[in-house]
């Protein structure tokens, strides 16, 4: 059973030009302003970055936090470092990463940027023949298109357990590097790791490593079942479950936002026919959306992605996140100065806190979640009047 | 784009530039001293006084903040060379002997280079809280991917909009966009095989001219050539203090104008472009200060230090060329690479 606890909100900051210093500060000020817990910044597209014989260096997007870091005080900073990544030692990669845990005084995370799912076996290392059983899938007796549609999905799971077999290595890795400390001074919490557990092979992984979990769901029954399972395997791990984070993740395109508002109607997210969970509709709806899922206990908060970074974030945090401040679901500052403050992750592992954002309602036992949930939810401090 | 020294020339004395390396580039008249700083890191041994290890970033950025008040050309820093196989972590039970880099000075350091920060991930950051400054990784390239050293110091140049250098790299196939600067500035030791357009001595000499191993064939022209050194000031007009030399290649103790004017006799010999300066090992990031608030007025006044920067990259402060942008190898265009994420 679960209780609704504070709500955790971040957002994505990529999209815009690799290594242009005023767009993704501009950017994480703005996510700043509305008191988020963090951003996150993937790794630039091959061909956007510079081809070169090993795409993406593992360490861009952290290289571009960095520079984020002193242009901000509070938010949380947490870029997406590639493993396995060529000719970067997992050693470099945690040095980097304790080193913008570092200049940016306690606000680091990381997270795995897996290679995504390449059917034509194309650098997976796993050669499929995915398009024979794509054409099978369209013709040929039911129970042919049956066998064929199974046998699809039984490669896509095998390419992904390579892909996750790999990420664990580096995880362990980066994990490893911490046992008896961190390497500077003020920093001696190891940076929060965010794993997406949405696809089973990830689960595992973030079962062992995670601090904080993403997960693509078009519903909260959806993303609670995932949840739930990561949970599971969390505690098989020896850790404590409720110290994990969920946050949904979802693809927000706020554009239509003017005419969503009056329909009355739940706009829903539905997938983007790639990997990804889209919302369309207005700030208000989001604020809705993110109000149940939350209030049932499905997901811990939500990581965007705006569709268009500047339009999107924009209206994210002037519409959204104020209508949500205003209903007193969320804070309109930061309590804490680290990222582990703003996510209620620190102290003794094994006792389910809240950090800064206990309330008298989130310390009652009486406050659960689950179904018909109480309209009382965890409320951190100095919510807006 | 030399005009605007105004009274500051008057000060030079006449023929103020007869060293085998004067003005090759500057592209003017006026030759200037060039001024980096040397930040704390497992290469620079006795700098650094808080438990062995990097003290608070904040002190960093008052290193740099200071430096760049001190119109100095660059800060430089290194790390400890690249992770053996197998280093598992951070910890004290983990700890091996040192690992310093052909460009982490004369004095290996006997610390381990796990307890000292990234320098690429300190370099970004110092970014943004400075505006011209250049910022140089001193990482030896031995044992590392140059690719992937290529791509973070391109990263750096790019996030500082042209002030990154860093180790010569041969990577022929990298063609990352580039920044005003074209391509990062490259900085070396006397004895790098791949002509760095900056390099710099352990040792300086002391009024003569400097030896340089290899300089005749290898360095370019117009390379600009630094001389480490350490510097120990008295607070007050004291007599001088403990000789820094203990702790470094050559120490220069003293008052400010005795200190000024050794410089400049040494720059004005024609022997070096000017000073790698590690400054003097004082808690929060002070080590620097007295030297920018005394003897920088005084080098100004000689004229032979800038008083204020003319361009915003590095090869500008350097008066190093601007070379034109790397040329593409005509493979691929990148748009029928496969796109990842």
């Amino acid at each position: 059973m679960r209780r609704a606890r504070a709500l955790h909100l971040a957002a994505a900051i990529d999209g815009g030009t690799p290594f242009d210093a005023s767009h993704v500060v501009d950017l994480a000020r703005l996510a700043e302003s509305g008191a988020l817990d963090f951003v996150t910044l993937g790794l630039p597209e091959q061909g956007s970055g510079g081809p070169g014989p090993a795409g993406p260096d593992a360490l861009d997007a952290l290289a571009a936090l960095a520079r984020v870091a002193p242009a901000t005080d509070r938010i949380g900073l947490v870029p997406a470092v590639s493993v396995p990544s060529a000719g970067t030692e997992p050693f470099e990669v945690a040095l980097a990463v304790a080193t913008l845990d570092w200049v940016s005084r306690g606000r680091a995370g990381w997270t795995l940027a897996v290679p995504a799912d390449d059917p034509g076996g194309n650098g997976s290392g796993v050669r499929t023949d995915t398009d024979k059983g794509t054409r099978r899938m369209r013709g040929g007796t039911a129970a042919a298109r049956r066998r064929a549609a199974e046998r699809v999905a039984e490669r896509a799971a095998e390419r992904a357990a390579f892909r996750w077999r790999n990420a664990a290595r580096t995880a362990a890795a980066l994990a490893r590097a911490w046992e008896d400390g961190g390497p500077l001074p003020g920093a001696s919490a190891r940076p929060v790791t965010a794993v997406d557990a949405t696809e089973p092979a990830a689960r595992p992984v973030a079962a062992r490593h995670a601090d904080l979990v993403l997960v693509r769901a078009t519903g909260p029954e959806e993303a609670a079942a995932v949840a739930a399972e990561v949970r599971r395997l969390v505690a098989e791990a020896g850790r404590d479950p409720d110290r994990l984070l969920v946050l949904g993740e979802l693809r927000v395109d706020l554009g239509g936002g003017e005419l969503g508002a009056e329909t009355g109607a739940e706009a829903a997210p539905t997938s983007d026919g790639a990997d990804g969970v889209l919302f369309r509709g207005g700030p208000v709806d989001l604020a809705d959306l993110v109000t149940r899922w939350h209030r049932s206990g499905a997901v811990d908060g939500f990581h965007i992605r705006p569709v268009r970074p500047l339009r999107d974030l924009e209206r994210f945090v002037n519409g959204t996140v104020a209508l949500l401040q205003h209903r007193g679901l969320f804070r309109s500052f930061h309590p804490g100065t680290a990222l582990r403050d703003h996510l209620g992750l620190r102290g003794t592992p094994g006792r389910a806190e809240e950090g800064a954002a206990v309330t008298a309602s989130d310390a009652n036992p009486a406050v659960a979640a689950n179904g018909a949930g109480p309209d009382r939810l965890a409320v951190t401090g100095g919510t807006a009047s | 784009m030399t005009g605007s020294y105004g009274a500051a020339q008057a000060d030079r004395p006449g023929g103020g530039r007869p060293g085998r390396r004067a003005d090759a580039h500057d592209g003017g008249p006026v030759r200037e001293m060039h001024l980096a700083v040397e930040l704390p890191g497992p290469g620079t041994a006795g700098t650094w006084p808080e438990d062995g290890r990097a003290a608070d970033f904040a002190a960093y950025v008052r290193l740099a903040r200071a430096a760049e008040r001190g119109r100095f050309d660059f800060l430089l820093l290194g790390d400890g060379g690249p992770p053996r196989e197998g280093q598992p972590g951070f910890g004290a039970g983990t700890r091996a002997g040192p690992a310093a880099g052909a460009l982490a000075g004369p004095e290996p350091s006997s610390r381990d280079a796990r307890n000292w920060p990234e320098p690429f991930t300190v370099l970004n950051a110092l970014a943004a809280v400075t505006e011209r400054i250049g910022l140089a990784a001193a990482v030896d390239p031995g044992g590392r991917d140059p690719y992937g050293l290529a791509r973070r110091l391109a990263a750096l140049d790019r996030l500082s909009a042209g002030r990154a250098a860093g180790p010569a790299l041969a990577v022929p196939e990298f063609t990352a966009p580039t920044g005003p600067q074209s391509r990062p500035v490259t900085i070396g030791g006397p004895a790098d095989a791949a002509a760095p357009e900056v390099v710099l001595l352990d040792r300086p000499c002391d009024g003569g001219a400097v030896v340089v191993p290899g300089a005749g064939e290898r360095t370019p022209p117009g390379a600009k050539i630094l001389a480490r050194i350490d510097i120990t000031l008295a607070a007050r007009a004291e007599p001088p203090a403990e000789s820094g030399g203990a702790n470094g290649p050559a120490g220069l103790p003293g008052e400010p104008e005795a200190l000024a004017a050794r410089l400049v006799a040494r720059f004005r010999s024609g022997a070096v472009d000017g000073f790698l300066l590690r400054p003097a090992p004082l808690p929060g990031g002070h080590g620097l200060d007295l030297f920018v608030e005394r003897v920088v007025p005084l080098l100004q006044a000689r004229g032979a230090l800038r008083t204020a920067y003319r361009g915003s990259t590095l090869r500008d402060h350097l008066g190093l060329p601007t070379p034109a942008p790397p040329v593409p190898p005509q493979v691929t265009t990148g748009d029928d690479l496969p796109r990842l994420r």
